[in-house]
């Protein structure tokens, strides 16, 4: 009898052991994919995309999954933590709420010392959050347009489809 | 007849007094989103003391928060924007009302316009003209709708200035010009006293 429910609780210990195995396989880890253009990857229909232009031909592409598997996240900060986590994102952020500031992110490191103040301007494709000052940077990449966003990460919205891009900008006194 | 160096002396000393305390009153508050007594102070300063005293204050603040701030597309809102009060409140400064709770009115009134005109010109500034290092631009593309965008993204800050300027107005606006009233007698030489208004 002892020995029956001996085997019998191993038993369970071991399909749990494999269920937790099947539930982490499941779970959504973004590698990176780099890239020498500006180019959107192809998206499933519960996938958006992190772009982060490093350098001149140096761009490095984080596909993530929104919602269960994936990242639960609902605006850009949160994805941006989710692939902290998950993918060894480099970031470097201050402030807080409406007023964090991205100070660096992958290979996008503003120089304090520079002449130019420079610093990393966000893109976004949900036009819903497109910048409404004159002059707002803007580029089409594959019939889509990525408009600099206008508000910080924390206020900018995120769902299935859309497209992040990051690069270095400078404004100009 | 002219005016004596002692009276324009004072006239300039006043205006400067305003100047410093448009450009530190500015920033005492600018922790606090769209709480602000520019608007107070510039058109006490105009109610009072006329056009030759607010005009150069007003730039001048201006100038100084160029100097802080940089250049860019908030510099034509302010300088519309903020002349646009000193002429308003100079040209009400010249009413003479009879009833003190009339006069509250009035001048509260016009604070609470151009408190709300001054969320739609930054509002049509901003979408209609943009800055980089070489200069001005203006940027017409689908400007009426990034106008009431910007406009609705925009109000709760709009509402917050004009909440604050309505109650600093009802409240402290004649109670200091009654101050300032005092002070010019003073100042000024009284044989020299015909309106600066």
């Amino acid at each position: 009898m002892k020995t029956q429910k001996r085997l019998l609780t191993w038993i369970l210990v071991a399909v749990l052991a494999v269920m937790s195995l099947a539930l982490v396989a499941c779970v959504d880890k973004p590698q990176p994919v780099q890239l020498t253009d500006l180019t959107l990857p192809q998206l499933a229909s519960n996938q958006m995309a992190v772009i982060i232009k490093n350098g001149e031909n140096d761009y490095t592409c984080y596909v993530v999954t929104l919602g269960k598997g994936g990242a639960e996240a609902t605006t850009a900060e949160e994805v941006l933590d989710y692939l902290v986590e998950a993918a060894a994102l480099d970031l470097d952020c201050s402030g807080s709420g409406s007023e964090k500031f991205i100070n660096r992110i992958g290979g996008i490191i503003p120089n304090p010392n520079a002449d130019d103040y420079e610093y990393v301007e966000i893109f976004t494709s949900n036009s819903a959050f497109f910048a409404t000052w004159a002059g707002a940077n803007e580029y089409t990449v594959d019939n889509v347009t990525l408009k600099s966003a206008g508000v910080g990460i924390h206020d900018l919205g995120v769902t299935a489809g859309d497209i992040l891009y990051f690069e270095l900008s400078v404004f100009a006194w | 007849m002219k005016k004596s160096t002692k009276y324009n002396a004072a006239l300039i000393a006043v205006s400067a007094l305003f100047a410093a305390l448009l450009v530190g009153g500015k920033e005492a508050l600018a922790v606090l989103p769209n709480i602000e007594v520019v608007t107070l102070l510039i058109a006490l300063c105009a109610y009072v003391w006329g056009p030759v005293v607010v005009f150069p204050a007003v730039n001048v603040f201006i100038a100084v928060d160029m100097a802080i701030w940089g250049v860019n597309t908030w510099i034509i809102s302010y300088f519309i924007h903020w002349n646009s009060v000193a002429v308003a409140f100079w040209l009400l400064g010249k009413a003479r009302f009879r009833h003190r709770a009339v006069e509250v009115v009035c001048v509260t009134s016009l604070a609470v316009v151009f408190s709300t005109l001054f969320g739609v010109l930054t509002s049509a500034v901003d979408t209609l003209v943009g800055f980089t290092g070489e200069g001005f631009f203006v940027d017409f593309d689908n400007v009426l709708y990034r106008f009431a965008v910007m406009y609705v993204n925009g109000v709760s800050f709009y509402v917050t200035q004009i909440v604050c300027n309505l109650v600093l107005f009802a409240v402290a606006f004649l109670p200091l010009v009654i101050v300032n009233r005092k002070a010019k007698l003073r100042m000024l030489p009284k044989d020299e006293q015909t309106t600066t208004k």
